[in-house]
């Protein structure tokens, strides 16, 4: 998955609902961890082969050897071939001795021929294998290159998708704040709908009161007032001159 | 682990083979076959090797045994001797190797020795390289006349042309005196070692003689006595010691086939 559309799943994730479980399991996928389990697996390849390239250099350089020994060998049988020629002339070995020097000579020429080209299919296949680990070793230090940069941009992404977090977070808040400002706080606005629905029962009860309330006669009513004026110890409105109303006025005061 | 545990297995009366992992395979039931090419080259070239050419096609082992050399732990000698116990000349391939891997073998010679037991508390001295003189001395020298007790007249004529005699220089020759190795050697006479013996090696020595410019004749000297003989100790006084010189050619493995 490219690290593109991955970002894009990101950001996906935090508009769609869906997108909670993507983010869950992008917490549970440990990029480090997966690509520790491929490098693993390159490395012990790597292991592998650099073993058998180890059991085929050992393999060289024991066929190579043989073929120094059996030259150097080789080298001396015809030397003393050389005597023995003059010994079978004197007569101081057998020929059938010569004979079986001889042999051994020719066999050692036809194994050394052998030797060096079995020691050539050595080098052959320790080349091969030199070959294949230096390929093997360039794919690791590359895998190491792409998944360090991979996970560079992976943690890249995973910062964005923070910072996009914290980003709305702030945002959220700021609007919150900004909505506080205005005259309809909650608490305010509850309040007023608390006072409001006061209001209304207090005046429903006012109007309950007067409704249930016993009606008067115009008669009480009217006596309810002159005893009312009496207990004031003041003449009727509607008896009195405006002066006396004026001194009843001024001595209420002084009283 | 030392795999020629004879004493030990005779007495729990295991019957383990004790020749297996040894040396090219080595073991009492293989066929040695030697190139003739490398021994004949050497005699050619004076080499005291006595051996019969025509033997060498088809050797079978007599016994085998291992080498512990003092102060010598990471390499071990091996023995494989195709001669009959108890011939005062000996056949055998003597093989060295890391101690912990027998298969990395440091050197094979092909071995011819010849036996004698010492005359007098002289010769005693001498063997043990007593007072620095003796064996460890810089060389060691065989006279025409020492050569005929190991080799016919003719074969030392032919091998020593107008010379009177042949030297052997032992390593690191500009040292006057240089004390021989000393080790045990334990020999097995079956596959089980249930008959073997125990032999200490009092004195073992190396000299080399060069035949060519790259050709080398080795000679080693020992000096050795057996101690027990099939778990049974041999008492000090009945123990006989014996003086050997070992005639020996470097081998390669590839002169060497074991079937």
């Amino acid at each position: 998955m490219g690290t593109f559309s991955l970002l894009g799943r990101l950001f996906g994730a935090q508009v769609d609902q869906a997108g909670e479980s993507l983010v869950g399991a992008l917490v549970a996928f440990d990029p480090e961890t997966a690509t520790q389990v491929d490098r693993d697996a390159l490395a012990e390849k790597i292991q592998d082969v650099a073993r058998k390239f180890a059991a085929a250099k050992q393999d060289y350089d024991k066929e190579q050897n043989d073929v120094v020994v059996q030259q150097k060998q080789l080298d001396e049988y015809l030397a003393t071939l050389d005597i023995m020629v003059g010994q079978l002339e004197r007569q101081e070995i057998s020929q059938a001795a010569f004979d079986d020097f001889f042999a051994g000579i020719e066999e050692s020429q036809a194994q050394l021929a052998q030797e060096v080209e079995e020691a050539a299919e050595a080098k052959a296949v320790k080349d091969e294998l030199d070959d294949i680990l230096k390929i093997l070793t360039q794919q690791l230090n590359d895998f190491d290159k792409v998944t360090s940069k991979a996970l560079r941009d992976v943690k890249l992404a995973e910062s964005q998708v923070e910072k996009e977090k914290l980003k709305a977070e702030r945002q959220a808040e700021l609007s919150n704040l900004k909505s506080g400002l205005g005259a309809d706080s909650t608490a305010v606005k509850k309040l007023q709908e608390i006072a409001k629905k006061a209001k209304i029962d207090a005046e429903a009860a006012k109007t309950v009161r007067e409704i249930t309330a016993k009606p008067q006669t115009q008669a009480e009513k009217m006596e309810a007032m002159m005893a009312q004026a009496k207990q004031a110890g003041a003449p009727a409105v509607s008896t009195m001159s405006a002066a006396e109303r004026v001194a009843a006025l001024k001595a209420k005061v002084k009283a | 682990m030392n795999i020629f545990s004879y004493f030990s297995k005779l007495f729990a009366s295991e019957s383990t083979a004790q020749d297996a992992h040894l040396p090219l395979k080595i073991n009492f039931n293989s066929t040695v076959t030697f190139e003739i090419n490398p021994i004949l080259s050497a005699m050619t070239h004076g080499a005291m090797i006595d051996v019969l050419l025509d033997n060498l096609k088809v050797l079978s082992v007599k016994s085998i045994s291992s080498i512990k050399i003092e102060g010598m732990d990471n390499k071990k000698i091996y023995r494989f001797y195709f001669n009959k116990e108890g011939d005062r000349k000996r056949l055998f391939l003597q093989v060295m190797s890391d101690s912990n891997n027998v298969d990395n073998i440091d050197e094979i010679l092909f071995c011819s020795s010849v036996t004698e037991p010492p005359v007098g508390e002289e010769d005693i001295l001498f063997f043990l390289g007593d007072n620095e003189s003796g064996l460890g001395e810089a060389s060691y020298s065989f006279s025409r006349e020492d050569l005929y007790t190991f080799l016919s007249r003719a074969e030392v004529d032919k091998r020593l042309g107008d010379a009177d005699g042949v030297e052997y220089t032992r390593v690191e020759p500009e040292q006057d005196f240089m004390p021989a190795f000393s080790g045990e050697e334990t020999v097995i006479f079956d596959a089980y070692g249930t008959t073997g013996e125990s032999r200490r090696v009092m004195n073992l020595m190396p000299h080399s003689r060069a035949l060519t410019d790259t050709l080398f004749e080795e000679l080693l000297v020992a000096f050795w006595v057996t101690t027990s003989k099939n778990g049974n100790e041999i008492t000090i006084e009945d123990q006989l010691p014996l003086a050997e010189y070992i005639f020996a050619i470097k081998l390669e493995r590839i002169n060497i086939k074991v079937i």
